[in-house]
């Protein structure tokens, strides 16, 4: 090829790569959703209110500078609700940034969470590593708080959720995938964590347990931080020992947790925990004197609290562990086996074998 | 020079994804894909050890001139002839399912034929390359995306939210089960590297050994085992089945928390857009030869500094032909493509291992209608 039309060709190479402009919308001409909420409205002709709140980019970064709008809509499905709004606002909707979605708790009562994941398991934009949780009393208050501690629209929530921000304990993390899964799993059902507004912040301290559609069981938040640690094992914990006239408190650096089956024709649920951590709060030179019986103690203690919650949550019926899961893969999947665990789940007894070690008595001086 | 050989090994392993192969075996977890498997990884390396040998007996010739060693040129041409439609046709499949990937989570609003241009451009460039070009590309772009390949793997095979209980009740559930048909002609696709040798071999030495060959049954299982199991293990044993592009979906379940891009998809779509690119190149670049083999002036040569225009020609056509395919076909339709292809391909595999060792033995007994010297390539680079 000669030079002249080698240059020629690259020319209209280059040509092509403008093309993709031709059907891309800019960043300044679309609207970034942060966060979305479902809402069951009563109108039994529009039941779906669908919460959005949108980020108005701005150049500067800092606390409190963060600026959203919310805008609201009510109508028969999402999908058309979100349609719908795009006819109240003047830039095209973009999910892509949206890690939150919260779906009222009357709407998971009433309607349940079925239909919600239908659309936004079909939308290619949003991710699945989104943050799904249930708003109390509903979806609006949650997406409409504006907290001043945030950097930039909508980075509050999300921070609240995994081990990102703060790690809280009490704060069950559920991705959509994972939501998605247990909608259909056989034998494991979804949990999500429950948010509400508490001044001028989000409070998620609590989890709800559904069976594949509506919530069956509502967690207080000690309960919360047990089903935390048992069923996802999550690190930087606490376990209480009551006692005059302060409790004992270990905070718990690892923890490590695991579910299995014992005994054959009539198993008994297992959970497996290890806690490591140190002493946050003790009498003075209590460890010293007793360490493997306080050790002992603690384990004994907490083993005792877990099981009242797992007996607990086998009588709403639901089974957010996976137990029915791990049963069928014992049993490979084998015909009859899954209708035999329905009936065993409803009688099974669990066993807790907590073992906590205390790595220290936290003092420095 | 044994290292371009296990490349293809390699990224066959890798492209499965693309070729639909995890959605096949995963539509039929329940029925037979897991018990299928030991059959294809046998199966698989048993060929590929069949193919490899054999051709070490003809050290620097591609499959048209060992055909025209022992064929008369009809029926040469004939069985070239199914080569080429077997070779091309995977690319054009495969650059349906990638633009369409795009279309889906890169760029839902540009239209899906852009994507499609683009890399059809991309490919057409590449595969009318020289052969020696050709496996040069390679090696830089499998060099380059195989580390990263590797690591999102990783990351999901050692991620909290894999449910080991999902694969264990699969894998038990599924050995029990009698072989499905279809997952095997899907499982033995990953092993199917070892085919890239028919065209390959022109560049090898004289002196080639065929060392490391147990590495081939290693890295197809792990491909294999690894296609299949992680998305039952994120999306659980019954919401797998929901899924299309099922392992789009496992990426974006893997998150990279102080990655610059948090979607792990992101990258995997542009490694996929590497690895596609390769696939295309390679499939049609070897369809165009084995064409180029039929005509009776053709010197097979490997080093043109200056590709003949006929190279542009026949994949120009082969570009047309997958605007086509593109234009009458859809996703649904795509999905079935792919596995009567994945079923031809596997038929068309096997005849060839069977036709090799025949070949074997009429080398052996000296039943050569020409002399391998007048048939081998040239280097034609000035």
């Amino acid at each position: 090829m000669t030079g002249k039309r080698m240059l020629s060709c690259i020319v209209c190479l280059t040509l092509l790569l403008v093309l993709g402009g031709c059907q891309l919308k800019d960043i300044d001409k679309r609207y970034f959703v942060v966060s979305a909420g479902f809402d069951y409205s009563n109108d039994p002709a529009k039941p779906y209110r669908v919460t959005l709140r949108l980020a108005l980019p701005s150049s500067k970064v800092e606390e409190g500078g963060a600026m959203s709008v919310v805008q609201t809509v009510d109508a028969a499905s999402i999908a058309e609700a979100v349609r719908h709004l795009k006819a109240t606002v003047d830039k095209e909707l973009e999910f892509g940034h949206c890690r939150e979605f919260v779906l009222g708790k009357e709407l998971v009562a009433k309607d349940g969470i079925y239909n919600s994941m239908q659309w936004l398991s079909r939308r290619r934009d949003i991710q699945s590593v989104s943050n799904m949780m249930i708003g109390d009393p509903d979806a609006l208050s949650v997406v409409s708080l504006k907290p001043k501690s945030e950097r930039y629209p909508g980075n509050s929530l999300f921070l609240s959720f995994g081990n990102e921000g703060t790690e809280s304990a009490h704060t069950v993390t559920t991705y959509l995938f994972d939501l998605y899964r247990r909608l259909y799993e056989t034998g494991l059902d979804p949990a999500l964590p429950v948010a509400s507004v508490f001044l001028d912040a989000y409070k998620i301290d609590r989890a709800a347990l559904l069976d594949k559609n509506k919530a069956r069981l509502y967690l207080d938040p000690e309960e919360t931080l047990l089903f935390n640690m048992t069923a996802f094992g999550v690190d930087n914990t606490i376990i209480v020992l009551p006692d005059k006239p302060l409790n004992i408190v270990l905070a718990a650096t690892r923890n490590t947790s695991s579910i299995d089956l014992k005994g054959g024709s009539d198993p008994v649920a297992v959970v497996n925990i290890r806690i490591e951590g140190f002493l946050e709060q003790s009498p003075p030179h209590l460890l010293e004197e007793d360490w493997s019986g306080l050790e002992r103690k603690m384990a004994k203690h907490f083993a005792e609290e877990a099981e009242r919650m797992l007996y607990k949550i086998r009588d709403a019926g639901v089974d957010p562990y996976g137990f029915g899961l791990h049963y069928l893969a014992d049993r490979h999947n084998a015909k009859g086996s899954w209708e035999k665990w329905k009936s065993l789940y409803r009688e099974i007894r669990f066993d807790v074998r907590a073992k906590v070690s205390i790595q220290g008595s936290g003092l420095i001086r | 020079m044994i290292r371009y050989y296990y490349y293809h090994i390699f990224y066959v392993g890798m492209m499965n994804i693309m070729v639909l192969v995890p959605y096949v075996l995963i539509s039929h977890r329940f029925d037979g894909a897991v018990s299928s498997f030991p059959l294809a990884i046998a199966c698989g390396t048993l060929y590929s050890f069949v193919t490899s040998s054999v051709f070490q007996r003809f050290p620097g010739l591609g499959l048209p001139e060992i055909y025209k060693l022992f064929f008369p040129v009809w029926l040469a041409n004939c069985l070239n002839i199914i080569g080429v439609v077997i070779w091309s046709s995977a690319g054009i499949i495969v650059l349906f399912s990638y633009s369409n990937t795009i279309g889906i989570f890169f760029d839902p609003e540009a239209s899906s034929y852009l994507n499609l241009g683009i890399m059809a451009i991309a490919s057409l460039w590449a595969a009318t390359r020289s052969s020696r070009s050709v496996q040069f590309a390679h090696e830089v772009l499998l060099v380059v995306s195989s580390p990263i390949v590797l690591w999102i793997l990783s990351k999901a095979l050692f991620s909290d939210w894999l449910d080991w209980d999902a694969i264990r009740l699969v894998a038990g559930a599924g050995i029990r089960k009698p072989p499905s048909m279809a997952c095997f002609f899907a499982a033995s696709f990953v092993f199917s590297g070892h085919m890239n040798i028919t065209l390959f071999n022109r560049l090898h030495p004289p002196d080639l050994k065929f060392r490391f060959r147990w590495m081939i049954p290693i890295v197809g299982t792990f491909f294999l085992l690894v296609s299949f199991f992680v998305p039952i293990g994120f999306h659980g044993t019954q919401a797998v089945g929901n899924y299309l592009y099922v392992w789009s979906v496992t990426t974006d379940s893997l998150m990279m928390k102080y990655g610059f891009i948090q979607r792990v998809l992101y990258l995997f779509l542009l490694l996929y857009t590497f690895l596609s690119l390769l696939f295309v190149m390679n499939t049609w670049h070897t369809g165009m030869e084995f064409l180029k083999a039929c005509f009776k002036r053709y010197k097979p040569l490997t080093d043109e500094v200056n590709v003949p225009a006929v190279n542009w020609w026949i994949c120009s056509f082969w570009v047309v032909v997958t605007f086509v395919y593109a234009y009458y076909t859809n996703d649904l339709l795509n999905r079935v493509v792919a596995e009567m292809w994945l079923i031809t391909h596997f038929i068309v595999e096997s005849i060839l291992v069977f036709m090799l060792l025949a070949f074997w033995y009429m080398k052996k007994k000296g039943r050569m209608r020409r002399s391998e010297a007048s048939l081998a390539p040239q280097g034609g680079g000035s």
